[in-house]
């Protein structure tokens, strides 16, 4: 039964790449908790007072007003050598400039924050020397387990006036593959990275004037041409404008792109105006990787197949499940962003607790994990009915496998949002009309002290005592 | 590739270093399930979630975890006993 994903890996092998040691969720991202944000805070005291700033951590840059140039620069790791201040100079032209970043590290100096800095600090310290003010505002740090394949880019936009425009957001994310068992050039890859690219913003409401500036690497010129044809296919689909930025060109598989959108509306982040009573509404189940890592590890080991048919399920099921989940994350979130931007202030009207969304996020690598960044972001207690999953046996027994540390992880995943009770039933009316499926997920019980209390059953999906200690488990 | 060698009487090593999560576990768990009972394993990995994971998973499955060693930037030894 796995002749036809072996002959795949076969290609995938004959590409110089090894399926295996491509990351498809829990591993492609450097730890944010132990490495990124040690680093970033050690970064910003050492950069106090020079013109670069690390802004807080949000999962989308949003600047007031409208962005017209985007210059891609892309830096060595470990030294400041490629930094030219007088090219970020001219790229400014007097402007401020805003930036989104992202950082490939070769997996061995991903282990503590002393050794990333090795590898990052050079390059901010370098650019802080510019007289140009420089507000990074989005970082995205994945790794690789290859040291040839390092490499930082930015993507820096000189700011226009605002004038009330609206606002504009921005994000980047990149990944290595969605599904190894597939092609790398079948169409769901790209899909799959390019929508998980812009979900953070979408997550905003934000869903006009979209534009891209695709990151895109493969190893032969033949792949690498049919991921731009599939990009280029894909930005059609969505009417997204593609921008010309150069390209890493170095390392193996990497897709995904700078997303931009821009909004007439205010972003739900209103994070000081959530109220005890509101509700937590997700626009549809989560965990998308599990049924993906689980397919791919009963084909490395069968033996996990005997272990699922112990469980009742069989492997023609997890495979199921697993295009399922495929066709889930490569379909953007475009129908829930025009959903939340219903539901939000036009940009010089004042927020209405009664008429508009809070708060939104969007369930990613950490999965239901983003509640509580949730009650850290509007400092609450809120307490969880349930743990909504696409696939919950499947994520139960990927738990129990220790085949996915956290199997409530997604990629291109779903949004959770606070919302005021009394808009509760419209919003939902309005996602299931718009194809997806919501429901209620949850509610804020008080302020004060960040807590979310959850049923127990969690512990059947969470492995990873880090992230399952953050919960209250009743 | 993933190399798997006896290296001493009862002694094994797994080379593991490259791959990324789930793999390394479930390279373990296989490499686990050819060994005797009293039978030592290293595993070698440089993926850090899998020095969490690995020790979790074996320990789970009723194996003890001697060792958790950092042996160089960003290489792990992970040495496991078989029960």
């Amino acid at each position: 039964m796995f002749e036809e994903v072996l002959e795949r890996i076969k290609y995938y092998k004959e590409l110089g790449l090894n399926p295996l040691a491509l990351a498809t969720g829990c591993a492609v991202k450097v730890d944010l908790l132990r490495v990124v944000y040690p680093s970033i805070k050690f970064l910003r005291e050492e950069l106090k007072g020079l013109n670069l700033l690390i802004a807080p951590r949000e999962d989308a840059l949003v600047i007031p007003g409208s962005i017209n140039e985007v210059c891609r620069r892309i830096y060595s790791l470990g030294s400041d050598k490629d930094v030219s201040l007088e090219d970020i100079e001219s790229l400014s032209r007097g402007r401020d400039l805003y930036a989104v970043t992202v950082v490939q590290v070769f997996q061995r100096y991903a282990d503590s924050p002393e050794a990333f800095l090795e590898k990052i600090a050079p390059i901010y310290k370098a650019l802080a020397q510019s007289r140009v003010p420089i507000t990074i505002g989005k970082g995205h740090s994945i790794l690789t387990p290859f040291p040839e394949d390092e490499f930082i880019l930015f993507d820096f936009m000189p700011h226009s006036s605002g004038k009330g425009e609206g606002i504009t957001a921005v994000n980047n994310d990149t990944i290595h593959i969605i599904d190894p068992s597939q092609e790398p050039g079948d169409m769901k890859q790209i899909s799959g990275a390019i929508s998980n690219s812009f979900n953070d913003i979408f997550v905003l409401g934000v869903h006009k004037k979209l534009r891209m500036i695709p990151v895109l690497n493969a190893p032969t010129e033949e792949l690498l041409e049919k991921l731009w044809r599939n990009a280029k296919l894909f930005a059609k689909q969505y009417n997204i404008e593609i921008i010309d930025g150069m390209q890493p060109k170095r390392g193996r598989l990497l897709m995904g792109a700078t997303a931009i959108g821009h909004s007439d509306k205010k972003p739900p982040m209103f994070e000081d105006r959530v109220k005890p009573g509101m509700k937590l509404v997700i626009t549809r189940p989560m965990g998308e990787l599990a049924p993906i890592n689980l397919y791919l590890s009963s084909i490395i080991d069968e033996s996990i197949v005997k272990e699922l048919e112990i469980h009742g399920i069989s492997f023609e099921e997890v495979e199921k499940a697993k295009n399922r989940a495929v066709e889930y994350i490569s379909k953007p979130n475009i129908e829930a962003a025009m959903a939340i931007y219903k539901y939000l202030p036009d940009i010089f009207e004042e927020f209405k607790e009664d008429e508009h969304i809070v708060v939104t996020t969007d369930v990613t690598g950490p999965g239901v994990f983003v509640v509580k960044e949730l009650a850290e972001r509007t400092n609450t207690k809120i307490r969880l009915y349930g743990i909504p999953l696409l696939f919950p046996e499947i994520s139960r027994i990927a738990t129990k496998l220790y085949i996915i540390p956290n199997s409530t992880s997604g990629t291109n995943g779903p949004f959770i949002m606070i919302v005021p009770d009394n808009i509760v039933n419209d919003l939902i009316r309005e996602l299931k009309s718009r194809g997806l499926e919501p429901s209620v997920i949850g509610e804020v019980i008080g302020k004060g002290e960040p807590e979310v209390i959850a049923p127990k059953k969690l512990k059947e999906y969470i492995a990873d005592q880090k992230i399952l200690s953050q919960f209250k488990l009743e | 590739m993933v190399k798997f060698i006896k290296i001493d009487e009862g002694k094994y090593l797994l080379d593991v270093r490259g791959y990324t999560c789930p793999y390394p576990v479930i390279y373990t768990r296989k490499a686990l399930t050819k060994l005797s009972s009293g039978n030592t394993l290293e595993v070698l990995t440089d993926n850090p979630p899998s020095c969490e994971n690995i020790p979790r998973a074996v320990k789970e499955d009723g194996h003890e975890v001697l060792s958790v060693e950092n042996i160089g930037r960003g290489v792990w030894r992970i040495t496991i006993v078989k029960r």
